[in-house]
């Protein structure tokens, strides 16, 4: 099954999770944060001149003889900014690639279908199109540190940012810039099957693909316990820091797109059945 | 594997060659990661310093050493026991003083111990000394065949080296063979790498030395010579024709060895004279035998003119000269004297005499003379005045006076034709005393072609020689005992082996009963340095070193060797796989 039959697929099956939040943006279906004019109540507040005589509460007015107005809710599609890490560790083996390109395809089509405008940001780089994650050979030649987009962020927008988050270096910084101004912040951690748990394979040597640095060692069960608590000790210290700045941190096993949605989008409510 | 294979222990030496590279390789499988540092940092290999690694307890570890360990028993020729079978190589001293009794009783021993020891698979090589050594049994032959020369081994060759014997038999046993000699005396080959069987004993003997029949009135006279080596007791000499015993002759021979000639009168009719010397160590070289001796005419016919003859005074010199006789048919002679080259027949001597063309000239000694040729034998050749023609001569030159040929020689037909310029009118060579030396010595050389035998008295080991009158006459050759030793046409030329009365006779295959007596040759032993056993020795030694080496050589490893081919070939292919595995 090809990348676009998937993310049709999941199109299909689901959609992003962006109940219960407020959101910027241009007029659209999802609460905005401040009033506007969809038919839900928001708020009063006192007249002023120029505002629509139809919004005036006049029952109130006859109560209380004090002219107020009625404020409704703002009805927005929120900008939805995916922040895509194509450092050369997100390409290690052609399955967390594919699930990459599958994840971003699908969080850009997700958008799109809510009428909403979507941007895909590569750290430390450019804005990208999207058409760019369809090709096999997509270039995973990004920085090896994590550093901001180097187009600015959209004040409340959506951001949802992809990586593995193998940093040798604190990310808290990043996270932070990456967080601050948004009206949502979700983490995904794609990471390998091999690269969760990994196997013995005996004595190998183990080649950095981002530095280039090799180390001759015995991958045991030892070595691979040692290696266990390291990552799980990174994935928490990722989730503190999201979770700390608001944001959400999900653990994505690159998978089909289904399998990643099911087990992993849908429980962190990330996405929702459509 | 032992020391006797060392391909076998040093292909061991491959196991620690295998371990150091394995702890100073650093060529492992790479896998590429996103995040080396979460790794823990213990290195199997420090970037600096020493690079000797940990040893892993690595499939390919194991399989590599195990294919060295089996290259080591392949090449060590590893077997459970099969053995192929044995070859023995009998070298056999095939000399007369072998069948001295003593010696003979000994060498039987030993070749029947012989015999016993080999199974039915066993394969033997005999190889008997002489001049030349020969394979008489094999090469690899059954021991079945070598029963069967066992029971007609009778040694009586003169004395020879073994040598030749010893290297065809090392020749032939290679590696794997067993290399046994049988002898009498203690070779001068250090024989350190065969088992040396000396079965000899020092034991004095006598041996009819010398025996000769001559003419005598109307009586024939046979004289022998008995000589002793060593102190022998006296005997007696007994002569006899066939049955009828003619003579018998008491002989006392001197203390510690010394020689005794008697003579005894015997009649002219007797044919087939058998001399025999009372029993002692050795057999062989007691019994003698002579027959009549039949005279070898040269038949010459003269075609030349009288003046001629006259001219080279032919005719005092033919004079001068016995056993030949005149011949008017050139066809039947055996030399034919003539002016002018004519038609030759199988073995003729042509003698072409007189002047060539041109002008006369004078030769003075000294001679250019080819020595090595039978013509020119005893000739002198000092104060001859030779007058000649001035033409030349084709063929080999025999003398010559600077530039101009004399006389020469070259092969015409089938025969031999001989060319003499000499004007016989003038100069002093026709009447030197050369000029008869010259035609004595033809009639020598045109002797070996009479028909006949060349010899009637042969000792062993010399040629019997019989030429027919015509080409195309069948005869055969028989032995001693009586069977067939050779057929041919024409003449018959073997070696002969055995003592006794050889006999050639016309064979006829067309009638039956045609077989009518040619000639009759006398064989004995005479050999002074056979017939004395005194030097005899008695040595049985084995030569560890070649025959361990035999019979480790002897060890069927080829089965062992292809199953040991197919297990390296396989534990190989498994490394690869496993090498391609981890590639992967």
């Amino acid at each position: 099954m090809s990348i676009e039959q998937e993310v049709a697929a999941a199109c299909a099956t689901y959609r992003l999770g962006l109940a219960g939040n407020r959101y910027r943006g241009r007029h659209g279906q999802r609460r905005g944060v401040g009033p506007g004019s969809s038919l839900e109540f928001h708020d009063y507040r006192d007249y002023a001149p120029g505002d629509d005589l139809r919004h005036v509460d006049w029952r109130g007015f006859a109560r209380s003889d004090q002219l107020r107005v009625r404020l409704h809710e703002a009805e927005v599609a929120p900008i939805v900014e995916v922040l895509v890490d194509l450092s050369p560790s997100m390409a290690t083996t052609p399955l967390k690639l594919r699930a990459l390109r599958a994840l971003v395809t699908a969080l850009h089509t997700w958008t799109r279908s809510e009428g909403s405008a979507a941007r895909t940001l590569m750290l430390g780089g450019p804005a990208m199109h999207i058409e760019s994650f369809a090709d096999e050979a997509l270039p995973c030649s990004g920085g090896i540190d994590p550093e901001m987009p180097l187009v600015p962020l959209r004040a409340g927008s959506v951001r949802v940012l992809v990586t593995d988050a193998l940093w040798e270096t604190d990310p808290t910084a990043l996270m932070r810039r990456i967080s601050a101004g948004a009206s949502r912040f979700a983490c995904l951690q794609l990471l390998d099957p091999w690269e969760r748990e990994p196997t013995a394979r005996g004595a190998t040597t183990l080649v950095d693909c981002e530095t280039g640095a090799s180390q001759s060692l015995r991958l045991d069960a030892r070595s691979i316990k040692v290696y266990g608590e390291r990552l799980a000790r990174l994935c928490s210290n990722l989730h503190a820091n999201v979770v700390r700045l608001g944001g959400l941190h999900v653990s994505v096993t690159a998978d089909t797109l289904a399998n990643i949605c099911k087990r992993d989008l849908v429980p962190a409510r990330v996405v929702e059945p459509a | 594997m032992t020391f006797t294979a060392p391909l076998g222990l040093l292909a061991l030496l491959a196991v620690p060659a295998i371990i150091t590279l394995h702890l100073f390789r650093n060529r492992l499988p790479e896998h590429r990661v996103a995040g080396l540092f979460l790794f823990p940092g213990t290195a199997v290999a420090s970037e600096g310093g020493r690079k000797r690694t940990r040893l892993w307890n690595s499939p390919s570890l194991w399989l590599e050493c195990l294919v060295a360990v089996l290259l080591a028993l392949w090449l060590s020729g590893f077997t459970f026991g099969d053995l192929l079978p044995r070859h023995v190589v009998l070298l056999v001293d095939d000399s007369a003083s072998m069948s001295a009794n003593q010696t003979r009783e000994r060498a039987g021993e030993v070749l029947r111990e012989l015999h016993e020891s080999l199974t039915a698979d066993d394969e033997v090589t005999v190889v008997v000394s002489g001049e030349p050594a020969q394979v008489v049994v094999g090469p690899r032959a059954e021991a079945d065949r070598f029963a069967a020369w066992l029971a007609t081994y009778n040694p009586s060759l003169p004395s020879h080296s073994i040598q030749g014997a010893l290297d065809i038999g090392r020749e032939i046993a290679g590696h794997s063979g067993e290399l046994i000699l049988l002898t009498d005396e203690a070779p001068l080959d250090p024989c350190t790498d065969l088992r040396l069987v000396s079965c000899g004993t020092a034991v004095p003997n006598a041996a009819l030395s010398f025996v000769q029949r001559v003419r005598d009135g109307s009586m024939d006279r046979v004289i022998a010579t008995i000589v002793g080596y060593g102190t022998v007791r006296t005997g007696e000499v007994v002569v006899s024709d066939g049955d009828t015993e003619l003579a018998r002759t008491a002989v006392k021979l001197p203390d510690n060895g010394g020689e005794v000639r008697i003579e005894v009168k015997v009649p002219r009719a007797a044919q087939n004279l058998r001399l025999e010397l009372s029993a002692d160590a050795m057999q062989l070289d007691n019994v003698a035998w002579l027959v009549p001796i039949r005279d070898r005419i040269v038949s010459v016919c003269d075609q030349l003119t009288a003046a001629e003859r006259a001219n080279l005074e032919l005719d005092r010199v033919f004079e001068a000269m016995s056993e030949w006789r005149s011949e008017s048919d050139p066809a039947r002679a055996q030399v034919i004297l003539r002016s002018q080259p004519g038609t030759l027949e199988a073995g003729q001597l042509e003698l072409v005499l007189g002047k060539t063309a041109g002008d006369r000239l004078v030769h003075k000694s000294p001679f250019v003379l080819d020595r090595s040729h039978a013509l020119l034998s005893g000739l002198e050749m000092q104060g001859i005045h030779w007058l000649s023609g001035s033409g030349s001569l084709p063929g080999q030159v025999l003398v010559a006076s600077g530039s101009k040929v004399l006389i020469s020689a070259e092969p015409a037909q089938l025969g031999t034709r001989i060319w003499c310029d000499v004007d016989g009118q003038a100069g002093n060579f026709v009447r030197s005393p050369d000029w008869p030396i010259l035609f004595a010595n033809v009639l020598e050389v045109a002797r070996r072609e009479v028909p006949g035998c060349r010899s009637e008295q042969l000792r062993i080991g010399d040629e019997l020689f019989y030429r027919c009158h015509s080409a195309a006459e069948p005869i055969e050759l028989l032995g001693p005992d009586g069977k067939l030793c050779r057929e041919s046409r024409g003449g018959v030329s073997y070696i002969v082996r055995q003592p006794g009365t050889y006999r050639v006779r016309t064979r006829n295959a067309n009638v039956a009963d045609d077989r009518r007596e040619l000639a009759r040759v006398a064989v004995r032993f005479m050999d002074p340095a056979e017939s004395d056993l005194r030097r005899q020795v008695r040595v049985d030694q084995d030569a560890d070193d070649s025959v361990r080496s035999a019979a480790v050589a002897r060890i069927d490893s080829g089965p062992m060797r292809r199953l040991l081919a197919v297990f390296v070939l396989l534990v190989v292919c498994g490394n690869w796989w496993l090498m391609q595995r981890r590639v992967a």
